[in-house]
């Protein structure tokens, strides 16, 4: 086939050198012009997305120092309690150590607590500790935890244990919407807890009945079966986080069925 | 949204195909056979391929593809100058490959129980790397190779996945005993195959990963002391350390022996200059290992030093975007493991790209995703396909966020 | 997990920046070291490029053909003498003389990197391939010269020795000479076999103890310490008792009694400068002397000089007050002392020795444009015109380098005698650094003459050439301009 002889073959390659030496540079120019594109879209979106990633709050009902009553503070899906700074989740009063607890939302059961050694916490009456196992005391929507002198009320967003698709053509979806109580996803309510209908906290009472909006059909709930709801299909949420704790993570019996994905990404991957 | 994403990748798809279209037509006008034009055609085909057709099948960061595809593009041309045999093989390879990188995206995505998986590979691992001492043969002083008939394979790198996996799961959960004592098994196989290299690459990912983990950063530095005390046992005791620290240090003592590699890489890149010699042009061949090992030095003779810092900076970017993918997962373990494969590639790139450069030892790792071994390749788009599943973990999440932030204004 | 976000992060731009480090310097070392890596004999590449191309020209300064391919074959210069004055430079046939520019500059003279005007004008012209054409700084007519003063006086007929010519402005290297020498032509193997080391470069590659021209340095401590030390006062009483075994004497013994320092340099006493390195302590001393580049690891771009070394580590006393005077285990190549005393003479600024004027290919483009460029500085504006003025008393105020003087001319300068034992046997060296005041014939230079007889000195060997060679730039200042 077709070829030069060397000498023009010569000529053409230190020519084109220059050129693939541009290349080189305009590449890794687009490259990284790509790479903060990117990272300034991500960051808009999550600018229009304050809670993105957070699973709720926890709205402090009394503490000492610079913990006010009434006090919200957004929890991540994972992360750590403690009273410093660095921590996901700060609780600046005494009796909190810098490092207090690791927590992690698990879809279907709650957020699970472990406390680092030597730290204890009281979730709903029942004290935990290092020892125990997260998965006898997680931490539900309306549940009370106590650290330290901080005692607080953990407030998860609507719409976590359920996929978005459904909603709108839902008509469980409708009355989730018209249910002005409801905690609403990415803005945060007045601290006033009269504004939705807990139950005043009682330490004294027992354990406290998990707030569940009369229409949600399925709110997580520790360990009574989810009854599948009138809604159609009620997916689970994302693939169930990896960082169970040391068990295998039982299936709650009564879990409503994960949803193929598939259709859901070609929606949103076309460009 | 969507527009914004599609201005980059157009810009940098095109002016990848433009190159890759340049080069191979160029070596084609050298060669004159049909192989050659024929991959003038079909690599620019298939990067275009990859970057418009993939991502609509599969749920594949368009960033992270558009990269690997530029530096395992960059190997079939660089094996193609010297060797068209080679070439193929890679490109071959590397159709296995991107098949290995879907089936990790999936399995980040669809494994529920990372548990049952982990306590699988980890005995799986161990038998994989005990193999070579056994039943292996011995290639370039070390033997990490097996061979399964006429296919040859390197263990270590495929342990390599499996020991993000394993690192990830360990870490996330902060039970840190089982963690040491499969690390510390791995790396006495490792050592028992003379994989020095390898051994050092799993040491300082197992030792960031847990800093990153654990922000423990008495424990880290004494872990590194650790690891530099070994590192002098080892020169104290094994011959040839000592050899490759003598001829780090001074290559020239013995140019035609020992030194000869190193001599030969770095006349190679001297002889390169800043532009390089011109693509076809100079003698790739006289470089030893110029397939994988110093590949690198084959590039800053052809195409220059200017054209091999863009290669390494092509490799900054793909730390970054993993960097960027690990900071964004929402819990922990998917960001150790996009991390932890991040900082596998990235140290193997620093590894190998310092040893070419005599700032450090020679360690006998392969630059990623260039490098000629099938092993090798496989292995690293299989990590790059771990980032991209918690990358498109990440995605999926975020879109659900906005759809419920829209239904619940 | 923010903290675990904050450390992804961390790491991910510690390893962008050792990336981008990696990339840094391979460029760094690629701008110092590639000349010195290219130029191996185990270069393939080169190899095959010299049986593919014919080696460009060398020429002089002044259009003189040093080096030519005539019918395949390699032609030096005409006369005996001439060739045998350039063969430390040029280099032998044999290529046993290390960093010659035949060998060093290979990749220019072989026409490895030729660019693509080359390659078109090639094509067009239809030539064979010639490598590029290399114009050198030296001066031909000088190197002879040199070599002519070294056998027509008597105190230096026969003797070893080199000698480093420099333009202290720009850096370029006039003359560079190293005795014995021979005519790679002629010469046989018995004839070389009965030279003393005839292959080494003693201008670049050999070093040897600098004796009192030392001095300069340490003068140089004591004014950076103190700028009116020039006119302190210093007794010196012949001897300097240290220790049983170690007495600091001057030549001959001499006695000067009470003087200044000027006048110190000038008769260039022991004792004072002995007690001025124990008064300036070890680590003022070394500290001057890294000013000075002793220690520094040359990478010049066209020239291989040997490092040269001043002892590190802990001093004693006797060494110490040695050292002041030079001859402790401090060693360095003419060519550094010859940088020595142009940076004296060039206010303090150390230029870096040039030896290609201009490369040019075969269609006339020049590969390589000229560029001078500097060390670094040594010592304040204000030292260096103390140690001038000092330097101008040594030679035209009747100090020991009074043999050097040319009417007309400024020369400035500062002998050295240097005691040192070669495998059991006691050698003198003598030295002469000097320069050329005058704007116009801006020279420095360094003689070194080996092997001098008990009762010579710098001043009476090397001085003698060091005239010589202002003479004859006196003589024929277009020549070396």
């Amino acid at each position: 086939m077709f070829s030069v002889s060397a000498e023009i073959y010569e000529i053409l390659s230190l020519a084109l050198r220059y050129v693939f030496a541009l290349c080189g540079l305009l590449i890794v120019l687009r490259a990284f012009r790509w790479l903060l594109a990117d990272r300034r879209e991500t960051r808009s979106r999550l600018r229009h997305l304050p809670d993105a990633g957070n699973i709720g709050d926890l709205v402090v009902l009394a503490g000492s120092g610079e913990l006010a009553p009434g006090m919200v503070l957004p929890v991540p899906r994972e992360g750590v309690l403690g009273s410093r700074r660095a921590c996901d989740v700060v609780i600046p009063c005494p009796g909190v150590r810098g490092r207090h607890l690791d927590f992690s939302w698990q879809d279907g059961i709650g957020l699970l607590l472990r406390p680092r050694s030597g730290c204890e916490a009281v979730v709903d009456q029942q004290p935990v500790n290092c020892q125990s196992d997260p998965l006898r005391a997680p931490l539900c929507h309306g549940s009370c935890l106590r650290v330290g002198e901080a005692v607080l009320r953990l407030r998860v967003f609507a719409g976590l244990d359920f996929s978005a698709e459904s909603l709108p053509a839902d008509p469980a979806a409708g009355s989730l919407s018209a249910d002005a109580a409801q905690p609403s996803f990415g803005m945060p309510l007045p601290p006033d807890p009269g504004a939705v209908s807990f139950p005043a906290f009682d330490p004294a009472s027992g354990p406290v009945e998990p707030f569940v909006p009369d229409s949600a059909p399925a709110a997580p709930q520790p360990a009574a079966p989810a009854e599948p709801s009138a809604a159609p299909d009620l997916p689970s949420d994302t693939p169930p986080e990896s960082d169970a704790p040391s068990a295998p993570a039982p299936a709650s019996p009564g879990r409503p069925p994960r949803r193929r994905r598939s259709q859901r990404w070609k929606e949103d991957w076309s460009e | 949204m969507s527009r914004g994403k599609k201005n980059p990748r157009r810009r940098l798809t095109s002016i990848v195909a433009l190159f890759y279209f340049l080069t191979f037509a160029l070596l084609a006008l050298r060669d004159g056979n049909v192989i050659g034009y024929s991959l003038a055609v079909a690599v620019p085909a298939v990067i275009l391929i990859g970057a418009y057709v993939l991502p609509r099948l599969f749920p594949i960061d368009q960033l992270l593809l558009s990269l690997t595809n530029f530096l395992c593009a960059l190997g079939v041309l660089i094996l193609y100058s010297t060797n068209p045999a080679n070439a193929i093989q890679h490109a071959l390879t590397y159709g296995l490959g991107l098949l290995a990188m879907v089936f990790c995206i999936y399995l980040v995505r669809v494994v529920s129980s990372w548990s049952r998986l982990i306590w699988l590979l980890v005995p799986l691992s161990l038998a994989l790397l005990a193999l070579p001492p056994l039943v292996g043969r011995e290639i370039n002083g070390a033997k990490n190779w097996i061979f399964l008939g006429s296919l040859s394979l390197q263990p270590s790198e495929m342990v390599k996945v499996a020991l993000i996996l394993i690192l990830a799961h360990f870490l996330s959960r902060r039970s840190l005993l089982p963690l040491l004592g499969i690390v510390v098994a791995c790396l006495a196989l490792l050592m028992l195959q003379r994989d020095l290299g390898t051994a050092l690459l799993y040491f300082l990912t197992s030792l960031l990963l847990f800093w990153i983990a654990s922000g423990n950063l008495p424990v880290t530095l004494a872990g590194l002391a650790c690891g530099a005390g070994g590192a002098w046992w080892g020169y104290r005791h094994f011959a040839h350390v000592r050899q490759r620290v003598a001829i780090w240090q001074d290559p020239w003592q013995d140019e035609l022996g020992a030194g000869y590699q190193l001599v030969q890489s770095l006349t190679a890149i001297a002889s390169g200059g800043i532009f390089g010699v011109g693509l076809g042009l100079g003698s790739p061949t006289s470089i030893p290992i110029h397939t994988s090992d110093f590949i690198f030095a084959v590039i800053c003779e052809q195409f220059g030093m200017f054209f091999g810092g863009c290669v390494l900076l092509m490799f900054a970017a793909l730390i970054c975007r993993g960097a960027m993918i690990a900071a964004s997962a929402r819990t922990g373990f998917q960001g150790l493991l996009a991390m932890g494969a991040t900082l596998l590639l990235g140290l193997q790139t620093l590894l190998i790209i310092g040893g070419v450069l005599k700032i450090i030892p020679l360690t006998g790792v392969t630059l990623p995703f260039v490098s000629y071994g099938g092993t090798s390749l496989v292995a690293s788009m299989c990590l790059v396909g771990l980032i991209q599943g918690v990358g498109s973990l990440n995605e999926d999440h975020l879109q659900e966020d906005l759809h419920l932030a829209m239904l619940h204004p | 997990m923010k903290q675990q976000r904050y450390r992804y992060k961390i790491v991910a731009l510690l390893l962008s920046l050792a990336l981008v480090g990696l990339a840094v310097w391979g460029g760094w070392n690629l701008a110092h070291y590639s000349t010195r890596w290219f130029s191996r004999a185990t270069n393939t590449r080169l190899t095959a490029q010299k049986k593919a191309v014919t080696a460009g020209d060398i020429l002089d300064r002044n259009g003189i053909l040093l080096a030519t391919t005539k019918e395949g074959r390699r032609e030096y210069r005409d006369t005996s003498a001439d060739r045998a004055a350039l063969v430390h430079l040029l280099g032998d046939r044999q290529g046993r003389i290390a960093n010659a520019v035949e060998s060093f500059q290979s990749g220019y003279l072989y026409g490895y990197q030729s660019s693509l005007l080359d390659s078109v004008y090639r094509l067009i012209r239809k030539t064979d391939r010639v490598g590029n054409t290399l114009t050198l700084t030296i001066d031909a007519e000088l190197c002879t010269a040199i070599q002519r003063a070294f056998s027509g006086h008597r105190e230096t007929e026969g003797h070893s020795g080199a000698a480093v010519v420099i333009n202290y402005r720009t850096g370029e290297v006039l003359a560079l000479l190293s005795l014995p020498n021979f005519d790679p032509d002629q010469a046989t193997e018995s004839l070389i076999a009965t030279l003393d080391q005839p292959y080494w470069n003693r201008a670049t590659q050999a070093l040897y103890p600098p004796g009192s021209t030392f001095k300069i340095v340490t003068t140089a401590a004591l004014l950076e310490r103190d700028p009116d030390a020039v006119n302190r006062q210093f007794t010196c009483e012949g001897h300097l008792d240290l220790s049983d075994t170690f007495s600091v004497h001057d030549f001959q013994n001499a006695v000067h009694g009470k003087l200044t320092l000027r006048q110190a340099f000038l008769h260039s006493c022991n004792c004072v400068y002995a007690a001025a390195a124990l008064e300036l302590g070890p680590d003022a001393l070394r500290r001057e002397a890294r000013q000075f580049a002793f220690g520094d690891n040359f990478l010049f771009r066209d020239l291989v000089v040997a490092n040269s070394v001043y002892p590190s580590g802990a001093q004693t006393q006797e060494a110490l007050a040695a050292s002041g005077y030079g001859q402790s285990a401090i060693a360095a190549t003419p060519m550094h002392l010859c940088l020595m005393a142009a940076a004296v003479a060039n206010q303090g600024v150390m230029p870096e020795p040039r030896l290609l004027r201009s490369v040019r290919s075969v269609s006339g483009v020049a590969v390589l444009p000229w560029s001078s460029s500097t060390v670094g500085s040594v010592c304040t504006r204000e030292t260096a015109a103390a140690l001038q003025s000092m330097m101008k008393d040594v030679v035209q105020g009747g100090g020991s380098g009074s043999r050097a003087s040319v009417t007309t001319l400024d020369i400035r300068g500062k002998t050295g005698t240097a005691e040192s034992t070669v495998q059991g046997r006691k050698v003198n060296y003598g030295w002469f650094v000097g320069f050329n005041a005058q704007p116009d014939l801006p020279f420095a230079l360094c003689v070194l003459t080996e092997n001098i007889a008990e009762g010579e000195t710098g001043g009476t060997t090397s001085a003698l050439i060091a005239k010589d060679i202002f003479t004859y730039m006196k003589n024929y200042p277009e020549r070396v301009q």
